[in-house]
């Protein structure tokens, strides 16, 4: 047990470094990540540029931080809204049941019918590309697991005999799913949320990648793989920086996810 | 439970039989597996080549079709253009302007289709009524009235002055096809006199190419070649590196120095008649309708710097380096950040709220819309865009990008104040097209003019070129044409941009035409 | 069981109808209309007095739940529209294109559970061992790498490089060998966790302590009893990742030049054929819940206890 703690501190850690660069590190950018300088295009690593330059001399390095705060803090609030969501939506479903619950539950068939990523691509060909756009085409799917999971959890629990007992002993409706329901929902959403940030980072670097989030000049980290790839040979530079910073991001969260199940959910491992 | 599993199995092994037949299906047909020659090992002279673009069909008639078939040595027309942008005799070997509205070319003696067939005045005729009532473009750059057909003389009697016609019939939508095999065969297969005939070809993906046994200008290089189409020009490079082809052109310039100074690649690159052009909008809805502010951005921008990042030439006017208009005797701006500047405080662009940006003149903020879209798979236009935009915001000027893939739907609403594109400023080797495409609002040819530009000293240029029958007095016009353009700062003409053609070492003669529609010749060969 | 199924396929009908539904409603949203796309496709400007004439004509004036009748009555009878980019019905691009994704996705699909079913096995029997904590370093940096990133870096090396493939993959064993590599790679790695996962919960229940206690060999309670009944998991995560196949589709066959149809669509958003994106949502939902659909059903037959538990759901 002790060892899983330190394991999940050590994640934690690191996950809230990456969320404070994401937030705050542009700060710290040397450079303005739009700021062109023909004259250095393609500058390999060194002392003045530190992850190099791309090809029209902006600074990578500043590209990367600022790419944190486009990608990263956008994703972060987004998952927190939609497991917000659809935990509450949920809960309210599998614990009242009836009407509500059925229609709740044909609705999220019918989004879980679409592949997010093919339901983002289909949102971003329709309504035009863009960060924004894609990432509430993303929610607008991914809310469903958190309804989903919470009402099979809530369902469970409504049986139990606390809650019960806490009805006789004349706790509201209200009291009952704060204080005894959505405590019992809540590890497993915060891991599901978790492991949904690494999910999420790479299903908008890919749509990035294909010209549908976030669109150039602007620096995010998808969009500037994209561009990196012409240099492929040229300025690997470019491409391994911005690749780099989705992989590391995107397996902390990862492993902070999964050190979160193991201390949480004592099923697995 | 052991049976339940065998249940399972099954059913596993007819879901993966029945995958197994969809991917069956899929490969007859449409879908055929190219197998690539490799030319070592048989003892055939073969290369593959790789274009940009193939396109849905062969058929010359249709949309710019004309051009995948000129480029692949399949297609020819009456005449052609040398790498100066001069013409040449090809179909045709003389031509001669009888008088204002007539022409009569003379259609050389012993050429044949590929099919043996022999090329007449009558089937040179059949295929030009072809073209121009298939094609808008087609009629729009004859304005035939009636043709004749006697022998080898082809008589043309046009509705007005057309003193752009013999260029313009190098335009390879008047590619000579035999008309008689009907619409599907040309569509799939047209027969025409060029050095190559069409095998097989599968729409927008390859095209099998073997040599034209009848073929009138000598013994074509090669006796087959594989086409295939790469849209995107990183994967061309990569294709190239890996050796599944011989010949590709369009590499961006920073995959060129992969090529350059390798001892297995051979490097041929121009200066093309296409240019980079920004393209502003005139219309009083863009701020960009005040001279001032086009003269002010048009002074701000570092053409030089621009074509050391993307390759090509700064760019001198509206019409490419590369054409003989004049460019060296026109006056045309330079990058001059101070006079920039100077000229937006003069004429009242200044920033008021003090957040680095200049207002409009009344004082409400400006932001000029940017539209960049991606040009044959190229990363160029986004690095123009970017350099543009720094360029300006140095000036003190807001620009955002949009990048979009289709530009027609914000162009069609007016709903920009730049858009970009690389454009060929000398389609026919002749000024006049491209005049009067982009810059008047004259005839069905306005539809293009996008920015709503209008000057009626231009729209004089045009008429009177009509009347102007040499080449040097056409010449001169474009020059003058030009020197109105960039005292209006009609648009931001930024590059001329070079074209590459890359192969490998054991391909002779694979050499960048300066006209972009033509590619394979009969010259390309292997050792 | 005929019952079930019916019911269930009522279902499918009414999840296919909201999604029909929801994919017309986007389409209602995007900019610019139908009439004015028939222009700009002709490249024409036309002016607002034929728009509304064209706009009537085409019904574009009709409430919306009138049009979408009038699509889904269309689209039942084959007819999706007419693509504006390749000139040619919707439904004639998505046949010729989807048997090319299907072969891409479906090869990666056979990869992803031939690699990570063994692997599952081995790291759930060898438990905390070296092996597991091999396999799981690997899945870790497997999931977390961008399929796009890993397709570039396999193209680079492998064909750039060695020379072994080619860069704009062909139709054949060896043209697809990197761009599934590409799509499974990540896959396995997360499959390999998940079916480890399933395996410990069937391990760790009481018939297996029964079989240990009989003397049973591990063997034989693995390859009998646990993977059999942990089966139905791994067959509805099979399920499952049809979804992310497709949507991965879109991004490798661009990479690779597949002519599937992901580059299709992605064509298709460069010069906004609405109609052929719409085809193409429309037929990647069916296909996942038909898939899915198929997967329960399957479960069921084969599972005694979700037979006689009675309502799935």
């Amino acid at each position: 047990m002790r060892k899983k703690w330190i394991r999940f501190s050590f994640f934690l850690a690191l996950a809230l470094l990456v969320t404070a660069m994401a937030f705050w590190g542009y700060r710290f950018a040397p450079y303005d990540p739009l700021e062109t300088d023909f004259g250095a295009k393609l500058t390999p690593p060194g002392r003045e540029h530190l992850m190099g330059t791309d090809n029209v001399g902006r600074d990578v390095f500043s590209r990367v931080l600022w790419g944190a705060r486009n990608s990263f803090s956008l994703t972060f609030l987004m998952i927190i809204l939609v497991s917000f969501m659809g935990t509450w939506i949920g809960m309210a479903s599998g614990y009242f049941g009836g009407m509500v619950d059925a229609v709740l539950m044909r609705l999220t068939d019918i989004l879980l019918a679409f592949p997010d990523t093919v339901f983002a691509i289909a949102v971003a060909g329709l309504l035009g590309p863009g960060l924004f756009n894609t990432v509430v085409a993303l929610s607008f799917v991914w809310w469903t697991k958190y309804a989903r999971l919470a009402r099979g959890l809530a369902n469970v629990i409504k049986t139990k005999d606390y809650i019960t007992q806490a009805r006789f002993g004349g706790a509201g409706t209200m009291k009952i799913l704060v204080f005894y329901v959505l405590p019992n929902i809540i590890p497993q959403a915060v891991i599901m949320a978790t492991l949904d940030v690494g999910g999420m980072m790479l299903a908008l670097a890919g749509l990035s990648f294909l010209g549908l989030a976030a669109q150039p000049p602007a620096p995010e980290w998808g969009a500037m793989l994209y561009e990196g790839k012409s240099y492929m040979q040229t300025a690997p530079w470019i491409m391994i920086f911005s690749g780099l910073a989705i992989f590391i991001t995107v397996m902390v969260f990862n492993l902070l996810g999964d050190s979160l199940r193991d201390l949480l959910d004592p099923r697995e491992t | 439970m052991l049976k339940r599993l065998a249940v399972l199995c099954g059913s596993l092994l007819g879901a993966m039989a029945l995958a197994g037949c969809q991917g069956g299906r899929g490969d007859d047909g449409q879908f055929q597996t190219v197998v690539f020659q490799s030319s070592q090992d048989s003892g055939d002279r073969h290369v593959n080549v790789a274009f940009f673009w193939i396109t849905a069909d062969l058929d010359p008639a249709v949309d710019y079709h004309g051009w995948v078939t000129s480029r692949l040595g399949v297609g020819e027309a009456l005449v052609r253009l040398n790498d100066d942008l001069e013409l040449e005799g090809c179909i045709a070997d003389s031509w001669e302007n009888v008088d204002e509205t007539t022409w009569r070319f003379h259609i050389r003696d012993g050429v044949t289709f590929s099919n043996g067939t022999p090329v007449t005045a009558e089937s040179c005729m059949a295929s030009l009524e072809r073209a121009v009532s298939m094609n808008d473009r087609g009629a729009e750059y004859l304005k035939i009235d009636s043709m004749e057909a006697r022998g080898q003389t082809l008589t043309i009697k046009t509705t007005e002055p057309n003193g752009a016609l013999p260029n313009n019939l190098a335009e390879p939508v008047f590619i000579i096809t035999d008309t008689s095999l009907g619409d599907e065969a040309i569509r799939q297969a047209p027969v025409c006199t060029g050095p190559y005939v069409v095998e097989s070809f599968i729409s927008e993906q390859t095209a099998e190419l073997v040599k034209n046994q009848n073929y009138w200008g000598g013994e074509p290089g090669l006796d087959t070649v594989t086409v295939v189409q790469i849209p995107d020009s990183d994967a061309r490079a990569m294709s190239l590196q890996s050796g599944e082809i011989d010949i590709t052109n369009t590499i961006d310039n920073t995959s060129v120095t992969l090529f350059t100074d390798n001892p297995d690649y051979k490097v041929s690159s121009i200066i093309s008649p296409r240019v980079n052009v920004a393209y502003m909008n005139h219309e009083d809805t863009s701020p960009l309708c005040d001279l001032e502010l086009r003269r002010a951005v048009s002074f701000a921008v570092n053409r030089e710097a621009y074509a050391g990042l993307i390759g090509g030439s700064p760019a001198h006017g509206a019409y490419s380096d590369a054409a003989p208009f004049g460019n060296e005797t026109i006056v045309s701006f330079t990058y001059d950040q101070a006079q920039a500047e100077r000229i937006l405080e003069e004429a009242g662009y200044v920033d008021r709220d003090g957040d680095g940006f200049r207002e409009n003149r009344d004082g409400s903020p400006m932001v000029l819309r940017y539209l960049q879209a991606a040009d044959h798979g190229s990363a160029d236009s986004a690095i123009l865009a970017a350099a543009v935009q720094s360029d300006l915001k140095a000036v003190g000027i807001h620009m955002e990008i949009l990048a979009v893939e289709n530009l027609s739907d914000y162009q069609s609403q007016g709903n920009f104040d730049f858009y970009t594109a690389n454009d060929n400023s000398a389609p026919t080797g002749d000024p006049q097209v491209w005049l009067e495409t982009m810059y008047t609002g004259m005839g069905t040819s306005g539809k293009k003019n996008l920015t709503n530009y209008h000057n009626d000293e231009i729209d004089g240029i045009v008429e009177e070129m009509n009347r102007t029958f040499d080449a040097k007095g056409r010449y001169e016009l474009a020059s003058r044409a030009s020197q109105i353009l960039n005292d209006d700062a009609a648009n931001l003409f930024l590059t001329n941009s070079y074209l590459n053609m890359v192969s490998v070492s054991r391909v002779k003669n694979a050499v960048q035409p300066v006209a972009d529609y033509y590619f394979i010749t009969k010259d390309i060969t292997v050792e | 069981m005929a019952v079930y199924i019916l019911k269930r396929l009522a279902r499918l009908m009414a999840v296919l109808l909201g999604v029909t539904f929801l994919t017309f409603i986007i389409t209602q949203a995007a900019p610019g209309d139908g009439a004015q796309m028939r222009y700009v496709s002709m490249g024409m400007i036309p002016s607002e007095e034929l728009l509304e004439k064209t706009r009537e004509e085409m019904g574009l004036n009709d409430p919306v739940l009138v049009q979408y009748v009038r699509w889904l009555g269309n689209a039942l009878k084959g007819d999706l529209g007419e693509s504006s980019k390749f000139g040619e019905p919707v439904l004639a691009q998505l046949t010729k294109k989807l048997p090319q994704t299907l072969k891409l996705a479906g090869t990666a699909m056979v990869a992803v559970f031939g690699v990570s079913l063994p692997l599952g096995i081995l790291t759930a029997v060898k438990k905390n061992k070296c092996a597991d904590y091999f396999v799981r370093v690997f899945s870790f940096l497997g999931i977390s790498m961008p399929n796009f990133w890993l397709g570039l870096l396999l193209m680079y090396f492998f064909a750039v490089r060695l020379k072994w493939f080619r860069v704009v993959s062909a139709n054949d064993g060896m043209g697809m060998v990197l761009p599934v590599a590409a799509l499974a790679i990540p896959m396995v790695s997360g499959y390999a966790r998940q079916i480890r996962g399933a395996l410990l919960e069937e391990l760790s229940s009481n018939y297996v302590a029964g079989a240990r206690a009989r003397g049973i060999p591990e063997r034989t309670i693995m390859l009998c009893h646990v993977l059999p009944n942990a089966m139905f998991s791994i067959l509805t995560l099979a399920g499952l990742s049809v979804g992310s196949l497709l949507g991965g589709a879109a991004i490798i066959e661009t990479i690779f030049s597949w002519q599937g149809i992901g580059n299709m669509v992605v064509e298709a958003i460069r010069v906004r054929d609405y109609p052929l994106i719409q085809g193409y949502v429309v037929w990647m939902a069916v296909i996942y819940v038909t898939v899915n659909l198929a997967v329960d059903v399957i479960c069921r037959f084969l599972d005694p206890q979700t037979r006689l538990r009675g309502k799935v759901d």
